[in-house]
């Protein structure tokens, strides 16, 4: 693996997640929204891909950017909002938001680098990614897990369809 | 190459971001892709501490973790729409229906 390279790679990409995801918060309008979460979304597949997680990946596109961003835009496609209005006291709300965040960042970035600054990511042994090595213990171990969560897929599933229903009124 | 603190400080950035759009926005769909957001950055914290402790758990847990975003998104936004229907308005400082 070229060691310049990724460090470039990683950078352009962590710089444009960064910028998404403020854009995701900023943006008025709820179309422009959802586009630059769909950007943030595939910029995070691209780390998973870097960190050597292909079938992460693959499945951060198809389902998160692929499946749950289209749900999020056909909702608001068909709520068909207009732009939120900015009212006076959103300036102190956004104000003191960003102040708690940056307090948060101030507590937890020295800690992060302070414990886990000399560890890299890249190891010599690599571990066995990959779609085989993952369904092996997919239906192993985990089997109880995946059934759980096909259960909780089929309840959500049912949910959605009675919450979002039509009422048919009786004649 | 790349340190793991890079990758932890990434997702801790991306977490407040979410999180203070949990907290700006109003409209209630922007406030579920910021969670969205929110979980998208445990993720890349989930892959990382699996890359460097060459260990798989962490990526079975993303794949839940999706999973339930999956489930969450799905419910989420049916109620967002039956909201919606009753009340014309799906900003959070419209359904007030239980305040004093």
């Amino acid at each position: 693996m070229a060691g310049v390279g990724m460090v470039i790679l990683f950078w352009v990409v962590a710089l444009i997640t960064i910028g998404s995801a403020v854009a995701t918060v900023a943006m008025k309008n709820a179309v422009y929204s959802a586009l630059c979460l769909v950007a943030n979304l595939f910029c995070v597949a691209v780390l998973f891909a870097m960190l050597q997680a292909h079938f992460l990946a693959a499945v951060q596109i198809i389902v998160y950017a692929g499946a749950i961003m289209v749900l999020f835009l056909f909702v608001v496609m068909l709520l068909n909002l207009k732009a939120e209005v900015w009212r006076p006291r959103d300036t102190l709300v956004a104000a003191s938001a960003g102040l708690a965040a940056v307090l948060f960042l101030l507590q937890v970035l020295p800690v992060i680098f302070a414990q886990f600054g000399a560890i890299d990511t890249n190891h010599s042994d690599t571990i066995e990614g990959g779609v085989a090595a993952l369904g092996r213990q997919l239906y192993g171990r985990y089997s109880l897990l995946f059934q759980a969560s096909g259960v909780l897929l089929m309840t959500a599933l049912v949910g959605a369809m009675l919450l979002a229903k039509k009422r048919f009124k009786k004649a | 190459m790349i340190p793991l603190s890079y990758y932890l400080s990434l997702s801790a950035i991306l977490f407040v971001i979410g999180a203070s759009g949990v907290l700006i926005r109003r409209n209630a769909i922007v406030v579920f892709m910021c969670i969205e957001l929110m979980l998208n950055s445990a993720n890349i914290a989930f892959v990382a501490f699996s890359r460097t402790l060459a260990n798989l758990d962490g990526q079975f847990s993303v794949f839940f973790v999706m999973v339930v975003a999956a489930a969450e998104a799905a419910v989420g936004l049916a109620i967002i729409i039956s909201v919606f229907r009753a009340s014309k308005s799906v900003e959070t400082s419209d359904a007030d229906l239980l305040k004093e």
